[in-house]
Order: structure tokens, then sequence, then C-alpha cells
């Protein structure tokens, strides 16, 4: 039976492949919208207050409330999502994704749910917005987008769960697809708990604010939570994926101690658990000791994924490919993050809480994603686009990325350590033009990294351009509809394309 | 024997409760004694805890984790093997992704986006996502049972379309020309007395020539036929949405009282009871 193409074949899809790059392709989109309107409100509090610049007083909140919703929601979770989708089902050996017309489902549900937010905000809503009815609909609707992510999570989850080929047992399954299954988890476990909270403020602010008082005036804070520690880190669980598999990819060599790894990837998912932090529950959660802990030991799994990643590289022949560049990048910008959050915990004698510092871990956090992202994108360019993405291209934009995130976060960091919320004031005009500064790199280093996507056409793309050890580089690139042409490679270890070089190997770790 | 997604979820599990025990315990401002301990055993019960969220926090991860724990080890990690010997079969079937296209999981998206903006502007477009999404499940859960009947795609869609396509066709037709009627009529109302000659022949004319079109070419390649229903679909909707908001236009309606002088400029009614005068009969 014939598969529908062109336009037919992307509305009714239900491939993996297809629904993934959709992902991903309005992720990006989104992404960019994003940032522009991140380098808006930066432009706008350089002299440290919110609509006296280029925004007025109504404007710019929302789109600073924009920007910090939209960069995890409509960004980073739908993007990796998009990468989920097209390289889990292949990595695990499967033919298909767990239910794949509820894979398109969530698509759909994302994009209306998306371009209603989007919408709403475009319509004076979002939280505090000055339009009732345009409020109410960015409850909804971000509600519905969220809907959709967690649709599409429970058919990654279920593929890694559920899906595998024969032989490939939990123990086995690449590094990317056990961070994704442990992202989805996370995602499946708080994101409901911003829904249910949309729900709350929805039904509050359609009575007047008054059914469950206090909620209304601090709904921006409300939700917040989302792109703070310890949230954030679940949208950075998959850094961990992508550097460990381009190293070992680009070592060729065996990941050493794959339990350790899976094991620090799992233990940093675990304090990336950060729905009991929104404020709505408990203003004070942030001085719990529970939050405290997880703040402090966060830096733990990202050192000892870096360390693995080093004795992977010194026990083979690294080559510098872009996954492997961007996949170190990330993970280091990804370590900065969790170290400037484990300073909140030293709350009593640095009094972070409430200033830049916050903001500035959030940037490191989302950035860090962000460049393993660029790095997931470039490493699978030819299974996700069809096509070998540029490699100069690849290897500069994460640089680019980096600098950009520090560039934009330390000027931040220097005004939280001075004491200077959102609110202040004199002195810090540079640091935070300085920021702004770092905010258009970032968006640079994104705009490179897309342009690189693009590729060199080609008609014979390889199937393997790294000489991989997973299943997904055993079929075409483009991968076929039912992803093997043939039947699926045996798998008789965790590296099933690597000839077995002692009796050890046979046994999978 | 456990297995290792139990292991780890297990593991987990045991962290986090010895994690809630001993902070459950040791936030307690109490001194130390027996219901200190029984108190963090019985989640409150029987003496107190000390810090609430965080208790409830390591308790909650602890349960989470055990069920995870338990599932997996229940399902043996899905392992295809397990499964397998489960059946009992030699292989477990592959999941395969049905190959030919569906419109149902758009078409349910729209309808809860229908129904999302209707909670904030009006009950007839939640009725309306609410139908879509009842009628998308239907079809879904149809397509779910036809997928599975046959090992042939080709026979299991022709086994679909056998038992929907008389419901399909009638409703989704009705339906096609309520929306098309309903969204033409405003636009109708709502342009200069001119533009609805125009439209009104126009209108008619494309779906002619597309009808004329889409029967002289059957084997149509299906992105065009998509393009065209997608491009005429959003037309005909966005027309009728953007009318309704601007309303119908101003109809200048004859004043009553003009109307009976002009009646009675013209020629005078016969009364019932007037007399009748025959003229030129015969006499």
């Amino acid at each position: 039976m014939a598969t529908p193409r062109g336009l037919a074949g992307v509305l009714g899809s239900s491939d993996h492949k297809v629904v993934g790059r959709l992902y991903v392709g309005a992720a990006l989109l989104l992404g960019l919208i994003s940032g522009v309107a991140g380098i808006l409100g930066g432009i706008d509090r350089i002299d440290g207050t919110f609509g006296n610049t280029i925004l007025d007083g109504d404007t710019a909140p929302q789109v600073i409330s924009f920007h910090a919703t939209s960069a995890t929601l409509l960004f980073l979770l739908p993007a990796l999502l998009g990468l989920a989708m097209v390289v889990v089902p292949l990595q695990v050996g499967a033919r298909a994704i767990a239910f794949p017309r509820a894979a398109a489902a969530s698509f759909w549900t994302f994009l209306f749910g998306a371009g209603l937010t989007v919408t709403a905000y475009a319509i004076d809503g979002g939280p505090g917005g000055g339009r009732a009815d345009a409020v109410d609909l960015w409850a909804a609707s971000t509600g519905l987008t969220i809907v959709g992510l967690l649709l599409g999570s429970i058919c990654v989850a279920t593929t890694v769960l559920a899906v595998r080929a024969e032989g490939m047992s939990l123990e086995r399954v690449p590094m990317l697809a056990w961070s994704l299954l442990c992202s989805t988890v996370i995602w499946l476990l708080t994101l409901p708990v911003m829904l249910a909270l949309l729900i709350i403020l929805y039904v509050d602010h359609r009575n007047g604010q008054q059914f469950l008082g206090g909620l209304g005036p601090d709904m921006a804070e409300q939700v917040a939570w989302l792109g703070r520690q310890p949230q954030v880190y679940a949208a950075a669980i998959p850094v961990l994926g992508v550097v460990l598999d381009a190293a070992a990819t680009a070592g060729r060599t065996r990941l050493p101690n794959r339990g350790a790894a899976m094991g620090a990837i799992g233990a940093f998912a675990v304090l990336g658990i950060g729905a009991f932090a929104l404020t709505a529950i408990s203003p004070e959660v942030a001085q719990q000791p529970v939050t405290k802990g997880m703040a402090l030991l966060a830096p733990l799994p990202v050192l000892a994924v870096l360390g693995l990643v080093g004795l992977s590289l010194r026990g083979g022949r690294p080559r510098p490919t872009s996954g492997l560049v961007g996949g170190v990048l990330a993970t280091l910008v990804l370590l900065l993050a969790t170290l400037v959050g484990a300073a909140t915990a030293f709350e009593g004698a640095l009094e972070l809480a409430g200033t830049q510092w916050v903001t500035a871990q959030s940037h490191l956090t989302l950035v860090a994603a962000t460049i393993a992202l660029v790095a997931g994108l470039y490493h699978w360019s030819t299974k996700v686009l069809g096509r070998v993405a540029t490699e100069a291209a690849g290897r500069t934009a994460p640089l680019v990325l980096a600098l950009g995130a520090l560039v934009l976060a330390v000027p931040e960091a220097l005004s939280g350590l001075l004491g200077e919320g959102d609110e202040a004031v004199t002195g810090i005009e540079a640091m935070n033009a300085v920021a702004v500064a770092g905010a258009g790199l970032v968006l640079l280093g994104g705009l490179l990294a897309v342009a690189g996507l693009a590729g060199r056409p080609g008609r014979d793309e390889p199937a393997d351009p790294w000489g991989g050890h997973t299943l997904e580089w055993a079929t075409a690139s483009p991968p076929p509809f039912a992803n093997f042409d043939g039947p699926v490679p045996a798998v008789t270890s965790a590296e099933p394309l690597l000839a077995p070089t002692t009796p050890d190997d046979e046994d999978g770790a | 024997m456990l297995t290792t997604g139990s292991k780890w979820f297990f593991g987990v599990a045991g962290a986090a409760l010895l994690a809630a025990l001993v902070y459950g315990g040791a936030t307690n401002p109490s001194e130390v004694k027996m219901a200190t301990f029984t108190g963090v055993l019985t989640l409150g019960y029987k003496g107190g805890v000390g810090d609430h969220i965080g208790y409830a926090i390591l308790m909650g991860i602890a349960g989470a984790a055990v069920f995870l724990g338990a599932s997996l080890a229940a399902f043996r990690d899905a392992d295809v093997e397990a499964e397998a010997a489960l059946l009992p079969v030699d292989t477990v079937p592959e999941v395969t992704a049905p190959p030919q296209g569906s419109y149902w999981p758009v078409i349910g998206a729209f309808g809860a986006g229908a129904l999302v903006v209707g909670i904030v502007t009006s009950s007839a477009l939640v009725m309306l996502g609410i139908v879509v999404l009842v009628a998308v499940a239907f079809e879904w859960a149809i397509s779910a049972w036809s997928d599975r009947a046959t090992n042939d795609p080709a026979v299991n869609q022709a086994v679909r379309r056998r038992v929907m396509m008389p419901f399909e066709v009638p409703i989704l037709g009705a339906l096609g020309i309520a929306v098309f009627v309903l969204a033409i009529s405003r636009v109708l109302l709502t342009v200069p007395q001119l533009g609805v000659y125009f439209i009104f022949g126009g209108v008619a004319l494309a779906v002619l020539v597309v009808a004329f079109v889409l029967s002289a070419r059957p084997r149509l390649n299906p992105s065009v036929v998509a393009a065209l229903c997608v491009v005429g679909a959003l037309a005909v909707l966005a027309g009728g949405v953007v009318s309704a908001v601007v309303g119908p236009r101003e109809i200048e309606h004859e004043p009553e009282g003009e109307a009976e002088d002009e009646d009675q400029q013209g020629a005078p009614l016969l009364s019932p009871d007037a007399p009748v005068v025959l003229t030129g009969a015969p006499s």
C-alpha cells in the first residue's frame, strides 16, 4: 500500500519521523520568536526598569512573561520531543513509535495550543494581561499545549519501555534513549502540576480573582517555577544522553561503565522533579532544606557524566565531530548552571533569592539544553533531516551559543551578587547591556545552527557518517517508513553494530 | 528475579524512603521519643513529622518509584523474550505504524482547539469542540480495531471503509453542507449588495470547476486534493468568522407609511363589498 506523500503525507502521517520533524521545525520557529522577545525585554530593562525604553508599561511584562514560558514550553521541550520522536524508535530497534496516531495528535494539539498561546499574548493576554478574555485564552491554550506535550511524552516513554527490539534489554538502550526515557517520565510527573495550576488560574481569573483569592495579580510568578531550579533541570536531562552517545561514537569506543552513566542520568532526572517548587503551594518552598539539598546535589551527576566522557575519549580515537563538540560544551555550561544553582543553597550568606542570580542560572541551563539540541540535530541529521548537516556550522554554533550563555549570564549573576533585583536601579546599566549582547549572541548561534542544518543537498546520504555503534546507524538515511528495510540487526550487546571483542561484550554491559 | 529497571526504581524508592524518615524525624522540633519514630513511619498518624512539605515530597518520590519498579518487575522490563514466553509464541509481533494516512489526529486537535477557544468566547464553539472530539474518539476506536483485523493493511482499510462509509458520507456531507451554507450566508449578509452577486456566482463557479476537475481526474495527487480542501475550508471558515464578527450590512427597509402612500397613489383596491360593474358586456 502506497504511503501518502506531500501535504497529504504530512497532514495525515503517523510516521514518527515525519511527526518528529514537524515538532523540531515548529519548535525552532517558536524558539526564534521567543529569543526575539527575550532580547526586546532585555533592551527594555537596560536602565533597570520595565516599560520605559522601547516597550510601554503594559507590554513589557507580557514580553518577558512570553519569553520565560515559551523558551521552555514552546521551544525546548517540543524540540527535544521532536528529536526523541525521530531517533528513539530507531535506537531501540522499533518499527514505529508506540501509539503512532497519538504521536501525530500530540504534535497537532501542541501546534494548535502554541498558536493560540502566541495569539493570546498578541492580543494583550498572558499572565496579568490587560484584556480579560485574552488572559483566559492564554491559560486555556497553554493548558492545551501541555496536553500535547504530555501525549508525546507518553509515546516516547512507552517506546523505550515496551517497543524495543529482541535482545535490546533496558540496560542496553543507548544513552540518548535512556536520557529521554528519564526526561519524559519527569515531564509526565511534573507537567500535569502546571496543567492543574493553569486550571486553577483560569477558574480564579474567570471568577474575578475572588474564588481562590490572591492568585490573580501574581499569575506570572505562579508559572515561573517551570523555568527555575530545580524544575528547569527537567529540560536539560537530554544533555547528558547526547554527550555520552556522541562521545562514544566520536571516540569509536564502547562507553565505559554504562551502569554508572545510566545512574548519573537517572539521578539528575530525580533532581529535576521541581513541581513542588511552585509558589502557589508554598511561597517559602525555596527555603526548604529539600530544595537546597537538590540544588547542592545537582552538579554531582553532571560531573560524573563529564568524567565518563573523559574516560571514553581517552580510551578511543576521538574526532571533534559536531556532536562531540556540542555535547561537551553543553555539559560544561550545564555544570556551570548547576554550580550557580548550588550557590542558592547558601541563602543566609549570599541572599540570592529573587535576584538576577536566579535568572542567570535559568539562562545557563536553558542554553545548555539548546546547545545539546543543536548537537543532537547535527549528530543525527541524516536521520532527522535526511541530509548531512554542515560540520563547520555544527562545531561553530555551539561555541557561539556557549559564549553567548556566558556573556548573558555572568552580568546577571554579578547583578544578583550585588543584590539587584529586576526592579533595580542605578549602576547596572552597563551589565544589563552586556547581558543583552549575550542574548544576541545566543540568538545568532541559534540562527547559525539552523543555517548549517540545511546542509548540502545530496541524493545518496550515508547511512552512518560517524561509524556509530547503535541501531539507528544500521538503517538508511533518511530511514524508510518501517525504519529498517530488512530484519532488525540482532542485539547481543549495548553496541550491536560493533563486533564483540570479549565474552563480556556478549552480556551487554 | 528483579529486572534492571525495577532494581533502579526500587533503589530510588529505598533512598527516598530513608531520606523521608530521617528528614521527617530530624526536622521535628519536639524532643526525640517513640512518637518521633512512629510519626514518620505512619505518615504522621501516630505522632508527628517535622517539615511536612519536604517529608511529603520524599515520600511521594518513594511511592512513585515503588509503583514504577513494581510495574517493571511485573512486566519484565517489557523485554520481547519475556513477552514471547508469556504469550507463548516464538516472537511477538512488531509494532508498525499504519501506512495509510489518517486525518483524525489533526481533526481531533482542531476540536480541542475549538473547545479551548470556546470556553473563552462562546458556548457554540464549546459544543462544536465536544462534538468533534466525540466523533474523533469514535473514528479512532474504529481505526484501531480495523488496524488489527488482518495482517494486510489494504484489507484492513477496506474493512474500515465498509463499516464506516455508510455513516461518514451522509454525516460528514451534511455537516460540510451546513457549515458551508452557514459561513457563506454570513458572508453574503456582510458584503455590499453588488459583491453578493459576484460571491454567489464565484463560489458556485469555483465549486463547479473543482468538482469537475476532481471527477475528471480521479487519480489526482492526494496532496493537491488535501491542499484544495484545506485552502477551501479555511477560506470559507475564515470568511464566515470574519463576517460574523463584522456583522451584517445595513439593509434599508422602506418605511411602512411610504408603502401605504404608494398603495394609495396606485390603482384603488376593490373592496369585497364594492359593486361590480361589467363593462363591454353584451347588453
